[in-house]
């Protein structure tokens, strides 16, 4: 079941949360795995039970690896783990990744050498199996207790309003909330709606429009170099707008639930680096990584060969996560080269004093900075800030059309796709078609408003809105509008359209 | 806390709840007139499509296709589609001047070999030792007009290419450059019987035939209201209704059509008894495998043609100089089983077909 879709919308959650709201409040765990189990089997009958199977180990794995005190020697415990982390991504690797290698080997040989399994995907596998091994990975160390109580713990390796495609939530976001007797908070509701509903129209009124727009630019008869770009664009817009949209979904209603899952984007397209680009989307699998891969294997502790050997790998790893294709390790390697490149060129930069004011700083600090600059200071302050801010804007839209052309690993699977189309984007297609103008002028307000909406802008003047005088009264009634505007456009979309799953589903 | 701070919960979860009770309490159709298709039937709650997954498929698309207000639903997302975002289609549909046009972007060039294939079989056995003679035309689509306005639908030329590759046997009639846009109906795919004149006139000339009878006839025009086509469903833009006209007077009045699936003579034209969803099908029968028109005031002479539905608005006309004109449509009878009712001997025959119909030409036998 997804989150866009009329069953999931029509049915499944208004009697979810009619039950929620009538049991007393020591039932709501129960009613929520309950609604989670259902919500899993409805897309995924079998594997169901794979998804059980997951949480015994962590279950199991916590209770066995947590820290105990006169505790001499942590040998037993180690082993408990060891045992874990090789059982979960055992898992993953037979279900995801089984095929990668006899593939690749088929592939060089030109022939089947190496039978395949053909296991189909289980949805959501990559989350449940991260949180399950991020809570087995805390417990060891002492973070939090483990959990004793199963029904918390099944809850929240399950929690559905996450479970298919993140956020990749730890334990410890969520603990009290699980422990705690949550009550009904009309203001919760309100903003966990609002949230919900600007994550349904994210999807499904741009996202699903900018990947039409992509497969009407790749089915083009006529392509060019213009129309390889927008397409690049597009796609990029579009895995942002699914991705962030769903996770909007996710925050919102486990917000509607009593539950703070922490933000997974925060304004990626604006980022004036790419580490900064990394800060800021999928932060929950950038801040995974983080924490139990790179830091574990030294991080930048152990010299510089060390340290650039350690992102290449992260970041590898972290395209492998998305999919067994060497495309998504292309992917993965190519930001971790550019991470590479930003570490070497800030390090020579501070050597020869000459350091990038900006790097390392979001966008908004930046912009306040220099909003500060120009109010203080006279004109050789403000041409300074105007400098900054096109500095800014420059190194903004480079970073973007470089982002663009790594994203193109991204949308193909095939190696010979992605060539083809980075080889149209630098030339080996004229630079305009009839198609292009066509497809540029159908999707010129589409490709505005996603490119407005994916940064601070909107957010900036809701929130100068709520600011105003009266704002308790006609903010409800504006934030009413917003809702049934929504919901009635995603019916409508729903009505008249085909399945829509999110692409996150594969991961 | 003031009260009107429940509201945006209130409105929402009493949307979803307002939507789910009439999902449920409306009462349900078998089939969409609009989309001309049939809706999806209630799951069947077995252990095998439970666990197999297919009653959760089938619910997602039961509830789709019955959700209550459904067309309305369909109608504000082309608004929002074309009107908001100004994309320039919507289901593979655009509106250019007023018209409702399905844009058919490329040319399929298997569906004219396939097609290619059927005609081959008819010429070796019929036409080839016959003394007849065969022409061709192929109707544009309406997407084609709208290549010079910058929409990449598929060359016309390279259709017509296409069209004299599977019928290199058969004499090629321009029909093209007589007609337009606006001689088609704006909510249908269809072309308009009373704007063929031109077109009939250019079929007779190059089939060597007298003109005069079609050129001098004053035709009634008779008026249907509240015609919406094909397209008008399909394509969820709300058009308005349109008036269709059917053409009767002089010569036709005394031409007499005759259906070979009943083997009775019936209408010419038949508002009333034609297919109500699908108005077009007044003209000649609608669809039906074979016909006869015959035109007892017509010099000697008879016209076989091959068609489609494209051949029902055209077909009167060019009876004016026939005595018999045949309809043969190959998609309801297999060419094989013609020889029992047609004679291939020194006639005229023509091979007339749409783009649309030569670009998905799998139903040809």
């Amino acid at each position: 079941m997804v989150f866009s879709s009329l069953t999931f919308l029509y049915l499944f959650l208004p009697a979810v949360m009619l039950v929620y709201c009538i049991v007393p409040a020591k039932a709501r765990n129960a009613v929520l795995l309950l609604a989670s189990m259902t919500f899993y089997f409805c897309g995924e009958q079998l594997y169901l039970l794979l998804m059980l199977g997951e949480i015994v180990l962590a279950y199991a794995a916590g209770r066995l690896a947590e820290p105990r005190s006169g505790e001499k020697s942590g040998r037993g415990r180690k082993a408990v783990l060891v045992i874990f982390l090789v059982l979960s991504f055992g898992l993953l690797t037979l279900f995801k990744y089984a095929d990668l290698l006899p593939e690749t080997v088929n592939a060089i040989a030109g022939r089947e050498v190496l039978g395949l399994l053909r296991l189909p995907l289980p949805i959501g596998i990559s989350f449940y199996i991260f949180q399950g091994v991020s809570y087995g990975i805390d417990v060891y160390r002492g973070r939090y207790p483990a959990e004793k109580n199963p029904v918390r713990l099944a809850l929240y390796i399950s929690f559905f309003p996450q479970l298919i495609a993140g956020p990749i939530v730890r334990y410890d976001a969520i603990r009290e909330s699980l422990a705690a007797e949550r009550r009904i908070s009309v203001e919760r509701l309100e903003r966990g709606i609002v949230r919900f509903c600007t994550g349904l129209g994210k999807k499904l009124l741009i996202a699903d429009r900018l990947f039409a727009l992509c497969e009407a630019a790749a089915a083009s008869t006529a392509p060019s170099a213009v129309l390889a770009w927008t397409e690049g664009l597009a796609f990029l817009l579009y895995v942002y707008y699914d991705f962030s949209g769903y996770s909007d979904m996710a925050i919102g209603l486990a917000g509607c639930f009593g539950f703070d899952i922490p933000e997974n984007f925060r304004y990626p397209l604006i980022s004036d680096s790419f580490r900064e680009f990394w800060r800021r989307w999928h932060i929950s699998l950038g801040t995974w990584f983080r924490d139990y891969l790179y830091i574990p294997l030294g991080g930048n502790r152990k010299g510089r060969a060390r340290h650039l050997l350690n992102l290449l790998i992260v970041w590898g790893l972290t395209g492998l996560w998305h999919g067994a294709s060497w495309n998504f390790v292309i992917w993965g390697a190519c930001f971790g080269v550019l991470l590479i490149l930003e570490v070497l060129l800030s390090r020579n930069a501070a050597a020869s004093g000459n350091a990038p004011a900006s790097v390392g700083k979001s966008a908004s600090g930046n912009a306040a900075a220099s909003g500060d600059a120009s109010v203080s200071a006279g004109a050789e302050a403000r041409a300074v800030t105007r400098r900054r801010a096109a500095l800014w804007v420059v190194r903004t839209a480079a970073v973007l059309a470089v982002t663009v052309t790594v994203f193109v690993w991204f949308r193909f699977t095939e190696f010979h796709g992605a060539v083809t189309q980075l080889g149209r984007m630098f030339g080996t297609v004229s630079l305009w078609s009839r198609d292009t103008a066509y497809l540029l002028s159908g999707s010129a307000v589409l490709l505005a408003a996603a490119l407005l909406g994916a940064t601070p802008l909107p957010k900036r003047a809701m929130t100068a809105l709520m600011k105003k005088r009266g704002a308790d009264v006609w903010l409800p009634i504006l934030e009413t509008l917003w809702i049934l505007g929504i919901l009635l456009l995603a019916t409508a979309y729903l009505v008249d359209g085909s399945f829509s799953p999110f692409l996150y589903f594969r991961f | 806390m003031k009260k009107i701070r429940l509201l945006p919960a209130v409105a929402f979860f009493g949307a979803l709840l307002a939507g789910s009770i009439t999902l449920f309490a409306s009462p349900k159709e078998t089939r969409s007139e609009t989309e001309r298709r049939l809706l999806a039937e209630v799951p069947e709650l077995t252990s095998e499509n439970v666990l197999s997954g297919r009653y959760f498929e089938r619910l997602d698309l039961w509830t789709a296709d019955h959700f209550p207000k459904r067309e309305l639903f369909r109608q504000a997302r082309a608004a929002f589609q074309i009107d908001i975002l100004r994309e320039h289609e919507y289901n593979g549909f655009v509106r250019h001047e007023g018209s409702i046009i399905r844009l058919q972007k490329q040319a399929n060039e298997a569906s004219f070999a396939y097609a290619g294939e059927r005609f081959e079989r008819v010429r070796k056995k019929y036409l080839e030792r016959s003394k007849c003679s065969v022409y061709r035309a192929l109707v544009p689509d309406k997407s084609s007009f709208l290549r010079d306005a910058g929409y990449p639908v598929a060359d016309g030329a390279r259709m017509e290419e296409l069209y004299g590759g599977i019928l290199p046997f058969a004499t090629a009639v321009p029909i093209r450059e007589s007609l337009e846009l606006t001689d088609y109906y704006r909510s249908d795919s269809h072309w308009r019987q009373e704007r063929l004149i031109n077109t009939a006139e250019i079929l007779l000339q190059t089939m060597g035939r007298d003109t005069s009878v079609l050129r001098a006839t004053e035709f009634d025009k008779v008026p249907v209201e509240h015609f919406l086509g094909v397209y008008a469903g399909q394509s969820a833009m709300n058009p308005e209704p349109e008036t269709l006209y059917y053409l009767t007077g002089g010569y036709l009045d005394d031409c007499r059509l005759f259906d070979y699936e009943t083997m009775s003579v019936i209408p010419m034209y038949d508002p009333e008894g034609c297919d109500a969803r699908d108005l077009y099908t007044l003209f000649v029968g609608g669809s039906k495998s074979l016909l006869r028109i015959d035109n007892p005031n017509a010099p000697e002479g008879e016209l076989i043609i091959f068609r489609d539905s494209f051949g029902a608005a055209i077909a009167p006309l060019l009876a004016s100089a026939y005595r018999s004109v045949y309809l043969a449509d190959i998609r309801y009878i297999h060419p094989d089983a013609l020889g029992r009712f047609l004679k291939f001997a020194d006639r005229d025959v023509l091979f007339l077909y749409s783009e649309t119909l030569m670009n998905n030409s799998q139903g040809l036998r």
